[in-house]
């Protein structure tokens, strides 16, 4: 029997805690040749982001239903996020970086019809944006395609001096990838408000603690981006740019379905209410539980590689402002003759196929096997363990 | 039920399609609750495929494919590879991307043909000082669509005739760029004295493999028919964009591209997950299996059942609204339809004392909220987007519209034929215009 729609988004509700969709028919990853992966990295976009709750999936199927007009339901939901966060303005983007391309065009171009029609090219526009050094990433190409330059700063000192005619903008980054930075955000904010400018902020996979989604605004960063499809469980191609509202607006304008610059970046009427529907969702899911839960998942992997000789297992504390707990696994490599790196490949390999990271990739100090529960079903973390004591005693 | 089956049958109320029944309020719960909820008002699209109206409605298959591909983990680079690998199989082509949409095509075929496969290239993006960064465009395709090359760094080179084309070659070019506006231009494009667009596609192919030239076909909206999916790369064109939110039923924020494998595969690294000026291009894992199941069910439909099931709902509205005195209806010539069957509806609007844009605007904001298309053969309907059943309330509300209009001509304050004309406002005229109108040409340049 073929089940309906609603039947599938209800056995939806299921399949979030079983990785694998309805028993005996192969999954439409398996008919594409394609094995699924348990993931034990996290929210990594190379592993496809999240897997959406229920609630989430349900409103993109109800929004899938019928036409609407984007504008309009666009404004609705940006209203609504401007409320659950108490930023002024928000809408809904293709992602953390279609967020960050589309505030480099509102401090930029702005809404003026001609300068939007001229980007990349900046000419007789501000066409700087001043950045510490640190927070250079393979991400800043979101900033640099709408043809702005960016301008490597290391202290606050150098920061002020780097302000001229032609700066439009201050930008920081909240990441993993960045840390280490010299000057705070809120003296980024005070530096970039002092000289009239607006501070734009790559927040991207800074949740949890949900606090931050309301919490840069309010320190005074003006324009905020968020991933839709990381901690926040929503669309895979989804973000949030909030902030002050003429500078929302002027980034809504250059954002598709008009037919700008930036409607490479295309969002669909599913993912704007999937996107919302995320937030609220978050918003009310207890995290301190969700924190002891995937504790306890990890103390678990830890308790089932004990028995295993000379595994040591020990939590990573995170450094940056979001976090989820996270297990090193490390041994004595050349007692079990296997290094982390070939684990990691081994696990890829083996069936089922599981993800999970080289430590050192993250910070040279850093050992062994990371374990991250963030994306783990629940289960998954026993399967995982049991693979790495398979591989550690051959 | 299948959707297949369902278009065979001849009446349209059988026709109807779960997913349809729904939007009329069969279900207990109300399916349009997500979007009353926010305070906004679902509409009846009556006007077609518009990105600012959400595109088109994905049919159960794809949707329980998305449903189906949400359930797990899995590493997009290889997924990327297989649904490319299998949508390329399936339309007949070296090669395939899913892509963010037609938009999120041009751009990352032109910068597969600006950086090619040099990592330095690519980071400077979209600085392209010392690289191949013309593109080359006739006049008439230099719509705001080229705007997605100039985002990755192309400069627009117009031209208007072939040998005007033939000579804009040079050590810089990149690529050329073609866009497929043969439904809306090509019959009358001899007719009246086009700006530009003077080259067919045959000439065009031949002239870049002369120059070895990679020509990139903007064929966005030019499906239906399916065989479109290959007729271009079967001519000859190295890679075609299209999009997957409109005929083909895919998510709307999906497009693809197809053509030669080795642009398509550079093609693919410039957009997520790999980071760099294509990050922006964010495609989830859903949409990506969404396409192949957009894709699978859009190489199995019976079209000519569509075809008819659209026509027979533009017969039901004519018979309503053709006894209405003094309104006229009829089809809009298949020359100049974007390959939907349409309808338009016109009435004298100084003796009605109402213009298009007056009708436009009392079926917009009626309720149901329906959206038309103004144009110059007056009212449009377009049936494609329309879930059957829906002529039904249209044509109701056409019907009291202009019955009302007409009653009540005398009653409203008289205006000239110049006042009724300045209120009117073209939809995109791009779908669809008068080539008989001298105007029409300058207006839709003025628009974009």
């Amino acid at each position: 029997m073929k089940l309906s729609r609603r039947e599938v988004v209800c056995a939806g509700a299921a399949a979030l805690a079983s990785p694998a969709p309805a028993a005996g028919a192969p999954s439409v990853y398996e008919r594409l040749g394609i094995r699924p992966v348990i993931n034990a990295v996290g929210t990594l976009t190379t592993l496809s982001g999240s897997v959406m709750p229920q609630e989430v999936k349900q409103a993109m199927e109800e929004a899938s239903r019928s036409f609407v007009r984007i504008h309009e339901l666009q404004e609705k939901v940006g209203r609504r996020l401007a409320e659950l966060t108490g930023a002024e303005a928000a809408f809904v983007t293709a992602g953390a970086s279609a967020s960050l391309c589309l505030a480099t065009c509102a401090v930029t171009a702005g809404k003026d019809r001609a300068k939007i029609n001229q980007l990349p090219d900046l000419t007789g526009m501000k066409s700087e944006m001043v950045i510490q050094k640190v927070h250079r990433n393979s991400y800043d190409h979101a900033f640099r395609m709408v043809g702005v330059k960016l301008v490597d700063v290391e202290t606050a000192g150098e920061v002020r001096r780097a302000i001229n005619d032609k700066t439009a903008a201050l930008a920081m980054v909240l990441s993993h990838n960045s840390l280490g930075h010299k000057v705070e955000l809120e003296d980024m904010i005070s530096i970039a408000h002092a000289a009239n400018l607006p501070l734009i902020l790559d927040a991207a996979a800074e949740l949890p603690p949900a606090e931050n989604l309301s919490r840069f605004v309010k320190m005074g960063a003006d324009l905020v981006a968020f991933s839709g499809g990381k901690n926040l469980r929503g669309p895979q191609c989804s973000g949030i740019l909030m902030g002050r509202k003429d500078l929302i607006d002027a980034a809504y304008v250059n954002s598709s379905p008009n037919n700008h610059f930036a409607r490479i970046a295309k969002v669909g009427k599913e993912e704007i209410v999937g996107l919302l529907a995320a937030v609220e969702l978050f918003l009310k899911r207890d995290h301190a539980s969700e924190r002891r839960e995937w504790t306890s998942m990890l103390n678990r992997v830890a308790d089932r590689l004990k028995r295993v000789p000379s595994v040591h297992t020990e939590f990573i504390p995170n450094l940056d402002y979001s976090h989820s707990p996270r297990l090193s696994v490390q041994w004595d490599e050349t007692r079990a003759s296997i290094t982390v790196d070939e684990m990691v490949r081994r696990l890829r390999e083996g069936e089922p196929s599981i993800e999970a990271s080289d430590m050192t990739k993250f910070r040279p100090s850093w050992k062994g096997l990371g374990v991250f529960p963030y994306n783990l079903m629940p289960g998954e973390e026993i399967v995982v363990a049991d693979r790495i004591a398979q591989i550690l005693t051959g | 039920m299948r959707r297949r089956t369902l278009f065979r049958g001849a009446g349209l109320l059988t026709a109807l399609p779960s997913f349809a029944r729904r939007a009329f309020g069969a279900s207990p719960n109300d399916p349009l609750a997500v979007y009353k909820r926010l305070g906004l008002r679902p509409i009846i699209n009556a006007a077609g495929t518009y990105t600012h109206l959400g595109g088109s409605l994905m049919p159960p298959e794809v949707i329980a494919a998305m449903n189906d591909a949400a359930q797990g983990y899995v590493p997009i680079r290889d997924l990327t590879k297989a649904t490319g690998e299998r949508i390329a199989q399936l339309t007949g082509n070296d090669a395939a991307l899913v892509t963010t949409g037609a938009a999120g095509a041009i751009f990352v075929g032109t910068c597969a043909c600006i950086a090619g496969d040099d990592p330095d290239k690519a980071k400077r993006l979209p600085f392209t000082d010392g690289m191949k960064n013309e593109v080359i465009v006739q006049k008439l395709h230099n719509t705001g669509w080229t705007r997605q090359c100039e985002a990755a760094g192309a400069r627009m080179v117009e031209v208007e005739y072939k040998d005007q084309m033939e000579r804009a070659i040079n050590g810089r070019t990149a690529m050329l760029y073609f866009l497929i506006a043969d439904k809306h231009f090509g019959r009358y494009r001899d007719m009246i004295d086009a700006p530009g667009g003077k080259a067919p596609l045959a000439e065009c192919v031949a002239i870049a493999k002369a120059a070895r030239i990679p020509l990139l076909v903007d064929a966005a909206a030019e499906l239906p028919p399916p065989e479109n999916l290959s007729a271009y790369t079967k001519q000859g064109v190295d890679l075609v964009a299209f999009s997957g939110g409109k005929g083909l039923r895919g998510p709307q924020n999906a497009g693809l591209l197809l053509g030669r494998k080795d642009l398509v595969e550079i093609a693919a690294t410039f957009q997520s997950p790999y980071s760099g000026i294509g990050r922006d291009l964010k495609i989830s894992k859903e949409a990506m299996i969404g396409m192949v199941a957009a894709v699978e069910r859009y190489m199995k439909v019976d079209h000519a059942a569509e075809w008819k099931s659209w026509a027979a709902q533009i017969d039901y509205m004519r018979s309503v609204l053709d006894k209405v005195p003094g309104v006229e209806t009829g089809y809009v010539p298949k020359e100049i339809t974007n390959h939907v069957p349409r309808l338009w509806v016109k009435w004298d609007e100084k003796s009605f004392n109402f213009s298009r844009e007056d009708c436009f605007k009392a079926l917009q904001e009626g309720d149901p909220s329906i959206v038309a298309l103004r144009t110059p053969m007056g009212v449009t309907i377009v049936p494609w987007m329309m879930v059957p059943g829906q002529e039904r309330s249209v044509a109701q509300r056409l019907r009291e519209v202009l019955e009302r209009a007409r009653k009540t001509a005398r009653s409203r304050p008289l205006r000239t034929e110049t006042e009724l004309a300045r209120a009117f406002g073209m939809d995109n005229p791009i779908d669809e215009w008068d080539p008989g109108s001298d105007g029409v040409l300058s207006q839709w340049r003025g628009a974009l």
